[in-house]
């Protein structure tokens, strides 16, 4: 039995990446990702180890196995060779590698910590690891949706932080465990931006599509699903998280509806997807956990398929909206079957992954009022965008002409990796025990069961009857790609914005004022006297022309300039002490006013 | 016992004499380049030796010079300061190496002056961490403020004398208002020795020590809060290892180690927080580390980013403070080298940017990660570090601060944390883009980059790496100082 946090294995790999290239980086990768699952595979029930004191009364706990966490480190290990076999289909750049085995190992961080603030600290490198992928293209859009990513998850991580400390200064541990308190919303805030909760969802549609082919597919496994893994482990929540789940489901579908980019779609369907894990967690039972968990599982295996299928499309094709695709079935054969066994199983179709998890996350969210129509909607819409990613994509006759090498399919390291997963999805929808006997609560799963069946079908049906019946739904449209980042980009320009100009100039008056002032002191004590007297004579000037006869306030106006023009040269007489015997009383008057107050 | 006495004489003596030798030896470069090196170990030797006995809970006091009754010329070893001595030995010793390189290949005059000049500045910083009373530190506070004048007129442009002005204005007034506050408190108390948990309670009415704290604080404007932070941009205009030094060990270092001394040896924690000081501490240092932040979003000099990611980054230590609470205190002393050692780097990669390119744009760095790659990450590594990103010690910080705010019933000081975290990122991760994957505008203008030259390179790659040490092993020596620190002045047991 080995002790070794499986993150280490991936973490340390990554050391070897810059220095090696060509084949035998690519061999290296892959055996770092075969180690590593090798090690989350033996590790077995252990108590808490590798603690680390951080604050009194406060430890770091670097390793801790259960069956939640088994269920969670085996997917994410697995998922994560999968990509990485998928990846050798060419030289990937340096950064995107690294970036691919740091996502792996820091998502296992998360998984097998078992403490809070080890969640944290993995948690951090996972949105670095991810933006490393999401930079590799260095691409300008790829830029900009780095960045608004970055900036998104340092404003999670901070919330998440923020949440956890009051926790553990409200409790005194940092235990994973339930939390209450004003910590609450701001985990939920830090937890949310990674889950994708409405609104703090629009990274996703915004950055997977923008990374590489590989880029997506990694990405799409990681960040998101450490979230609702975050979610399961904590427990605890309330209705509200179980009916964001319900939000969350709906809009991810109605969106990717919408969509005509296939990977945009695919990322709704992420955020779709999380809102049944997200509202069968929020339902709080055991079996919504155990649903959550194994919805998780399957959607990490059919949506990694998928976005597996859309990037040998894209290499293919090198088109990436549904509009211009199509008639894809007979040149690339084996890519179309993977994105049918994909799709149907994202539908929900019995004997798939999908329906059996779905109907686990659809029967625990029954609890809830009104909870399990929303998912059934959603399954219906799902059900609808499945169809348009299929036979816009794949089956329809192709539009126009394609320029090009002729099609086929995709090399074969991106087969062998849809190819597994695929069967993957096949195996675990024929028999669901093989997850479902590992699920820490022990809920079973029964999609052929009758009312499981008679679901399906009616789902089905109702999607058969609105594509038969609405024909805009069978036809591409132009993406949707207005989503409320909209508003969000808006306050980062009008902040930009601020700091640029406003700010500067309000800066520079302040700077301007203080060297004025500066300069004004130097003038005054360059003969401090008669500064006093021509401060004194000008503030008094108008008040003689007003009063005095012209000739006399003349006078007084010459003797005034007189002093400005051989200012600091003038001598003054004695009448200066005058001014001085001021200074003195109202300094005497302060002081007596100050022993008072003293 | 006696040799122990003598080692904080020593490690300030050390460089003071080392300054006489440089002027002497001036016209021999190697030697009297070989004189600062040496002096540099000889001094971080020195107060090396003195760690195990502080990490024991020994204070090691030396008198130097009786001077007003009460009120001697003394030196004091004590955790905290120790914290701050180590870290500038440490960086003095890097520094040094940096600098050399950098006059060199930048072929800088006077640069006898300037190593005199380095050499006293980093005594009196020493003499500061090692301050027994108020009187001791601000003779050593004013002697920092003249020495590193002449440092940043050094290239003695018509700008750079203007700068000058400006920075001496700032620190000198700053330093009569310190010494107000000196005198007021001798005369409140009678007293100006750092006493762990403070020696004022009592000595006044409410209002008096309010104006007092808010003397020190203008005193102090060497911790570079706003409104009074102009004189640390206008600073940047000296040669790079000036503003590294400027900026991580000496002068702002010295500033907010000053203002953790009174709040925690002068004032002490509950005395601020009856007197509602961390309320006004909090607001000062709020206010500075986000606007601070906004103003290095927009700007495209990369040493005046880095000068208002430094302002934005005491005043975290400035907020730690006004959190009176342990965890607060921790986090802001611990703030003080995990900062140092991660600002210096960045400071660092800009003056050997500038010594490989010339350039001081970040719009013009593009793409010089492929010619440079090593700097390039070490500014990554530090940009993340200061971020508050894993595997850097800036994590550590971030985190005691936060338990800080809670455990100080300031809990929306995290609103704070939590807008400057992503405000640090807005204006890190373009320049760490930029450098390292952006696309050169002209890839024939990048042909003649390449790395620093190895002796500006190692201090680079060393500061990051101690770095990540304090990551995974924060309790040598820093935390443990600051446990010891910390209980001295809540007067609980060391643990």
């Amino acid at each position: 039995m080995i002790d070794i946090p499986p993150a280490f294995v991936y973490l340390l790999g990554i050391f070897l990446i810059p220095v090696l290239s060509g084949q035998v980086r690519k061999v290296w990768t892959l055996l770092v990702g075969v180690l590593g699952l090798f090690l989350v595979a033996s590790l077995q029930s252990v108590a808490p180890a590798l603690t680390i004191g951080l604050l009194p009364g406060i430890d770091m706990v670097l390793l801790t196995v259960d069956p939640m966490r088994q269920v969670a480190g085996g997917i994410f290990a697995l998922s994560g060779l999968i990509v990485l076999i998928y990846a050798t289909y060419r030289d990937l750049p340096t950064a995107e590698t690294v970036g691919i085995l740091a996502s792996i190992g820091a998502v296992l961080g998360v998984v097998y910590a078992g403490d809070l603030i080890t969640v944290f600290i993995f948690w951090e490198a996972l949105a670095l690891a991810s933006l490393l992928i999401i930079w590799s293209p260095r691409s300008a859009e790829s830029v900009a949706a780095g960045y608004r990513y970055l900036l998104y998850h340092i404003f999670g991580g901070s919330c998440l932080l923020a949440g956890i400390v009051y926790t553990v200064t409200a409790t005194g541990s940092a235990a994973i465990g339930p939390v209450g308190g004003g910590g609450l919303l701001l985990m939920l805030v830090g937890i949310g931006v990674n889950a994708a909760f409405f609104p703090l969802h629009t990274w996703v549609p915004d950055a997977y599509p923008k990374a590489s082919i590989v880029g997506s597919a990694a990405l799409c496994i990681f960040t998101t699903k450490a979230a609702v893994f975050l979610l399961a482990e904590i427990g605890g929540w309330g209705v509200t998280v179980a009916y964001m789940g319900g939000v969350m489901a709906l809009y991810g579908g109605v969106y990717a509806l919408m969509q005509d980019d296939i990977r945009r779609l695919l990322s709704y369907s992420i955020i779709s997807q999380g809102g049944y894990m997200v509202a069968a967690i929020g339902a709080g039972s055991v079996a919504g956990i155990d649903a959550g968990l194994a919805h998780m599982v399957s959607d990490i295996l059919f949506k990694s398929l998928l976005f597996m299928a859309a990037g040998a499309v894209i290499l293919r094709t090198g088109s990436h909206r549904l509009s211009g695709l199509g008639g894809l079935w007979k040149a690339m054969p084996v890519t179309t079957l993977c994105a049918v066994i994909g799709s149907l199983s994202l539908a929900g179709l019995p004997g798939l992954n999908g329906a059996m998890s779905k109907g686990m996350a659809i029967e625990a969210a029954g609890a809830v009022p009104y909870l399990s129509p929303l998912l059934l909607v959603s399954s219906v819409i799902t059900v609808l965008y499945v169809y348009r990613f299929l036979y816009l994509g794949f089956f329809r006759p192709a539009p126009g002409v394609r320029e090009g090498p002729p099609l086929r399919d995709p090399p074969v390291p991106m087969m062998v990796a849809m190819g597994v997963t695929a069967l993957l999805c096949i195996v675990l929808g024929l028999f669901p025990g093989i997850l479902t006997d590992l699920l820490p609560g022990g809920t079973g799963a029964h999609p052929f069961a009758l009312a499981g069946l008679i679901e399906s079908v009616a789902i089905f049906a109702v999607a058969g009857v609105l594509l038969l019946a609405v024909r805009p739904l069978r036809q591409p449209w132009p993406g949707a790609t207005i989503d409320i980042d909209v508003l969000y980009i808006g306050a980062g320009r009008a902040v930009t914005w601020f700091s640029a100009v406003p700010l500067m100039h309000i800066a520079g008056a302040i700077d301007h004022g203080i060297e004025r002032t500066a300069v004004c002191l130097k003038r005054v004590t360059a003969n401090p006297t008669v500064a006093i007297q021509i401060a004194g004579k000008s503030a008094t000037l108008p008040l003689m022309q007003a009063f005095l006869d012209p000739s006399r306030s003349q006078a007084y106006e010459e003797e005034l300039s007189y002093l400005r023009d051989h200012y600091p040269d003038v001598q003054t007489d004695i009448w200066g002490g005058g001014y001085g015997l001021i200074f003195i009383s109202i300094i005497a008057f302060l002081y007596f006013i100050l022993d008072v107050v003293w | 016992m006696g040799d122990l006495n003598l080692l904080p004489v020593v490690a300030i003596a050390v460089p003071l004499l080392a300054s006489v030798l440089i002027l002497l030896v001036g016209r021999y470069e190697n030697i009297r380049e070989g004189v600062t090196i040496t002096a540099a170990v000889a001094m971080l030797g020195a107060v090396l030796a003195m760690l195990p006995s502080v990490l024991s809970g020994t204070r090691i006091t030396v008198s130097l010079l009786p001077m007003v009754p009460g009120g001697d010329f003394a030196l004091r070893v004590d955790a905290f300061g120790m914290v701050f001595a180590l870290t500038a030995a440490v960086l003095w010793l890097l520094n040094s190496f940096y600098a050399i390189g950098y006059m060199r290949a930048q072929r800088e005059h006077a640069q006898t002056r300037f190593y005199f000049c380095f050499a006293v500045a980093i005594a009196a910083a020493v003499g500061i961490a090692f301050s027994e009373n108020l009187l001791t530190l601000f003779i050593f506070y004013e002697i920092l403020t003249i020495i590193t004048y002449p440092l940043v007129v050094h290239i003695e442009t018509p700008e750079a004398m203007k700068a000058g002005r400006k920075y001496l204005a700032y620190l000198l007034i700053g330093g009569v208002f310190l010494l107000a506050a000196l005198v007021l408190t001798y005369v409140l108390t009678g007293t100006t020795t750092f006493v762990p948990g403070g020696f004022l309670a009592g000595s006044g009415s409410a209002i008096v020590l309010q104006v007092l704290f808010l003397l020190f604080m203008v005193g102090f404007v060497k911790a570079a809060w706003m409104p009074l932070h102009g004189w640390l941009p206008a600073a940047m205009i000296a040669p790079t290892p000036v503003s590294a030094f400027l900026h991580a060990v000496a002068v702002v270092t010295a500033g907010v180690f000053g203002i953790v001394r009174i709040a925690g040896w002068v004032y002490g924690m509950d005395l601020m927080a009856s007197l509602g000081l961390g309320t006004l501490l909090a607001l000062i240092a709020s206010f500075t580390i986000i606007t601070a932040s906004l103003f290095a979003l927009t700007e495209d000099n990369l040493k005046l980013r880095l000068a208002y990611s430094t302002v934005s980054q005491l005043s975290y230590i400035l907020l730690g403070v006004s959190m009176l609470s342990v965890a607060g205190m921790t986090g802001a002393m611990v703030h003080i080298p995990i900062h140092a050692f991660l600002k210096i780097t960045l400071f660092f990669v800009a003056g050997a940017i500038i010594v490989s390119t010339g350039k001081e744009y970040i719009s013009e760095m593009k793409g010089i990660g492929r010619n440079m790659p090593v700097t390039a990450l070490m500014f990554a590594a530090a940009a993340i570090g200061i971020c508050g990103l894993p595997p850097l010690s800036g994590i550590i910080s971030k985190i005691y601060l936060a338990v800080g705010a809670v455990e100080g019933g300031m809990p929306v000081l995290l609103l704070v944390l939590i807008a400057s975290a992503v405000l640090n990122a807005a204006y890190f991760f373009p320049v760490i883009y930029t450098m390292m994957l952006e696309r050169p505008d002209d890839e024939a203008s990048l042909v003649t980059v390449s790395e620093p030259p190895l002796i500006m390179l190692i201090p680079i790659i060393l500061t990051v790496a101690i770095s990540i040490l304090i990551f995974f092993y924060p309790a040598m020596p820093f935390m443990d100082l600051i446990d010891i620190a910390i209980a001295e002045i809540t007067g609980s047991v060391i643990p």
